[in-house]
């Protein structure tokens, strides 16, 4: 038992594409996730500056307190500036302007100086478009000016009495921010950290190519190593136990080593519990070695072809856990609420909940039930595994 | 002929990869061009999903919580630690308002007394510019509230919350401009194409890469370099096979597109569609490049799959067809410029623009730049295999081989 330890450890580490998937891919797209999320992390919040088109109708001074509201948005002394106004002649120009696209929208004040708007229609992007954030905050800010105006005007022309305070009349101007923000949840939340624990569902999956290649190698049906092994001495359990053991041992340092590249060398964060989350790994190699197990053990499918079938798995598995992107993300939590079974069922997705419950939640609950779910996942992956192994018959006349 | 066929033969004798990469990827872009729904196109608004906790029973706390709903995705969320973090979590709620209870009396006192003012408290699931605006119009209408409250001195708080309610219905008067005739491409057909970048560059990859590794092992090319058929006619058999199979996989893919999404396309100018497709197309040629490329470094199935799923990984995110490059850094959208896919994106983006598209300059400028990156995979792939074809065919070798047998 000792010596297939020894054995399958020592082949699988020679196996130049086993190490690639399941040491190197984690570290390359975790790297690659790094330099496109820091970006994130930091600029992303800032709202853009908007290009917008002013066509002014109004008569007399009825424009005057929308041109103050425009400069003070436009203002780039005054902090950021969130409009870029360009004032042109007529509705023509501002419409040759929006149609180009270089500007997103125009206001027209019409004689009383009442503004209206026109957007440029919405255009598909991955998750939430600048676009469709600049419409919006566009619309806003006019909005806030009708809505200012509109109670302003009520007071004058309903209770003219009360403009005998200047309380009022400072208030008309004035913004108070009425909001404090509450932080609920274990650690702060940035959304990009998902995508790493996504990263580390992915990685669990492909780590069960060890497990693949330790099973096949023991397999009589399915390699000539197997063949020439299973007409040995040593016990088929023995040599089991000793290849699932170490294709364990394998798939865990492994992990291990992309969890540290990850929180230590990208530095993200895993809500303080790094002992949790080496807990987590040990069960998610468990479960990857099982899945590995179960796939090389299935009698109809041809070696090679197995590292194809894990692949593909893995991936569909780990778009439900919301790898590739922002919609994949959506989707995946579409999913969680809508379908929780499917969830469930995802060994991507709860390894992935593993970190996110850790990083999220404040008590471990949903940490421990997270890896019950996983260890009901190896067990059935194991059973199913065992009743391939068990009795097969390999030739027979 | 006789290569091209046993070329076909090889692919279509390893059934797995065609339905793994092809169908199962394919699904996997399904998926997500489903999980999208398309915004009716007067939909201008980006609004995140609210919930409001109100545990004050005060007239101004309803005014309020009305006010957000009628301005927002209202979702309903129990007031407990445990649901909050749960729909924080599953960003079922982007944004919680939490009105303390007694809210409404003591705004109106402070208002009255000028001490400072309550607050409400905010939960921010993500930050992003949508949430951003909701907490500027919870605090435009408390503004509001307060200066009918510093004018009304002596009208109960029913009176201001209505007078509040009245201004603050006020809206501008959008229109959203149509700047094309025909209606624009619905965005699930949009994104499933984006995503297609991913399943075509993987499966023509892998299933070019497969052939191609089994022509080039070194016990094959010797015995197919022994035979009459110069070496020149069996390459470009190969590749022939291989553009078959780039072809199959490309008409699979965008036939499920039409298939699946062909609903939401009604309307749509067919040019536009097309040229959709054609770009597809040539981002396929870099898959074919790629697979070349691929088959000539190994003939190692394990680590082909795995080069052609790294580099699909790191174009499709690089080239923003995942998440949107106006999110990331400036250097991480310059660096996106060096991927292909970023172009095919632009391309795809350009076809489908809503002031027309079809068949532009633009998309052919970009399509252009593709074939360049195709074009150059390509010649490294060349370059390897002659490296490869020179060491293997070398008199040394074989002589130093022939010598040691005689010596033995």
């Amino acid at each position: 038992m000792w010596n297939t330890f020894k054995y399958t450890v020592l082949s699988i580490v020679r196996e130049r594409g086993v190490v690639f998937w399941v040491i190197l891919f984690p570290i390359i797209l975790a790297t690659l996730f790094n330099v496109m999320f820091k970006g994130m992390d930091e600029g992303a919040f800032e709202l853009p500056m908007i290009p917008v088109a002013i066509v002014d109708a109004s008569e007399g001074n009825a424009g005057d307190s929308f041109h103050t509201t425009m400069d003070a948005l436009s203002d780039e002394k005054n902090g950021e500036a969130l409009l870029a106004p360009t004032y042109v002649k007529n509705s023509d120009e501002a419409y040759r302007m929006l149609k180009s696209g270089e500007t997103v929208g125009t206001i027209t004040l019409d004689a009383d100086g009442w503004p209206s708007l026109e957007l440029s229609p919405g255009e598909g992007d991955v998750g939430v478009s600048m676009e469709q954030v600049k419409r919006t905050v566009l619309a806003d800010v006019v909005d806030d000016y009708c809505r200012s105006r509109a109670a302003a005007e009520d007071i004058i022309t309903n209770d003219p009495t009360a403009l005998a305070n200047p309380k009022v009349i400072d208030s008309f101007t004035e913004r108070t921010e009425y909001t404090s923000a509450l932080a609920i949840t274990h650690s702060k939340t940035k959304e990009y950290v998902r995508y790493f624990y996504a990263l580390l569902g992915f990685a669990a999956l492909m780590a069960a190519m060890v497990g693949l290649t330790a099973v096949g190698a023991i397999q009589p049906n399915i390699s000539p190593l197997g063949a020439r092994r299973v007409v040995g001495g040593t016990g088929r359990s023995r040599m089991l136990v000793g290849a699932i053991a170490a294709s364990w041992v394998i798939s865990f340092s492994a992990l291990l080593v992309a969890f540290a590249y990850i929180r230590f060398v990208l530095g993200v964060e895993f809500g303080g519990r790094e002992g949790a989350c080496v807990l987590g790994l040990a069960v998610a190699a468990l479960m990857a070695t099982s899945l590995g197990a179960l796939i090389g053990a299935i009698p109809a499918i041809p070696y090679n072809a197995k590292s194809g079938v894990l692949t593909g798995l893995t991936c569909l598995l780990s778009l439900f856990a919301g790898l590739y992107g922002t919609p994949a993300l959506r989707l995946a939590d579409q999913i969680a609420n809508d379908a929780p079974w499917a969830a469930t069922i995802n060994p991507a997705k709860q390894v992935t909940d593993l970190f996110y419950s850790l990083y999220v939640y404040t008590d471990m609950e949903p940490f421990f039930q997270t890896i019950c779910v996983l260890l009901v996942i190896t067990l059935v992956f194991s059973l199913a595994a065992a009743l391939f192994m068990r009795r097969q018959r390999y030739a027979s006349l | 002929m006789q290569v091209f066929k046993a070329a076909l033969k090889a692919f279509f004798r390893h059934p797995i990869y065609l339905l793994v990469y092809v169908v199962w990827l394919s699904c996997m872009g399904l998926f997500m061009g489903m999980s999208v729904t398309d915004a009716p196109s007067e939909e201008y608004l980006e609004r995140p999903n609210v919930a409001v906790i109100n545990r004050d029973g005060g007239e101004l706390s309803k005014g309020l919580a009305s006010f957000v709903a009628d301005n927002s995705v209202v979702v309903d969320i129990e007031d407990s630690e445990r649901a909050l973090q749960d729909a924080v979590m599953q960003e079922r709620a982007h944004y919680v308002v939490i009105i303390p209870e007694g809210f409404s009396a003591d705004f109106a006192k402070a208002a009255a007394d000028g001490t400072t003012m309550p607050e409400v408290q905010t939960v921010v699931s993500t930050q992003s510019a949508s949430v951003t605006m909701m907490d500027n119009l919870v605090n435009e209408y408390l503004n509001v509230s307060k200066t009918y409250s510093l004018a009304l001195p002596d009208a109960g708080q029913d009176q201001i919350v209505k007078r509040t309610n009245t201004a603050m219905g006020h809206s501008v008067e959008v229109n959203v401009v149509q700047v094309a005739e025909a209606p624009p491409v619905s965005n699930a057909f949009l994104l499933y194409l984006q995503f297609a970048s991913y399943t075509i560059l993987l499966s023509i990859a892998v299933c070019s890469a497969v052939v191609m590794s089994r022509f080039g092992s070194e016990e094959i090319s010797r015995r197919t370099g022994a035979s009459p058929i110069p070496r020149l006619s069996a390459n470009l058999q190969i590749a022939a096979a291989s553009f078959v199979i780039m072809l199959v996989c490309w008409a699979f893919v965008s036939g499920l597109g039409l298939a699946v999404f062909g609903s939401k396309l009604v309307g749509v100018d067919a040019s536009v569609i097309a040229s959709g497709l054609l770009s597809l197309f040539v981002y396929s040629l870099f898959g074919l490049a790629f697979g070349f490329f691929v088959g000539q470094l190994t003939s190692n199935e394990l680590v082909m799959n795995a080069a052609s799923n790294i580099v699909g990984l790191v174009t499709s995110f690089l080239g923003g067809v995942w998440i949107s490059l106006d999110l990331v850094g400036e250097p991480v959208a310059t660096i996106a410029k060096f991927t292909p896919t970023y172009y095919y994106n632009e391309a795809l983006h350009a076809a489908f623009d809503v002031s027309g598209g079809g068949f532009t300059s633009e998309v052919f400028v970009n399509l252009g730049v593709v074939c360049l990156f195709a074009l150059t995979v390509f010649a490294i792939g060349l370059a390897i295999s002659r490296i490869r074809a020179g060491k293997m065919g070398s008199w040394k070798g074989l002589s130093t081989k022939a010598s040691l047998q005689s010596a033995a």
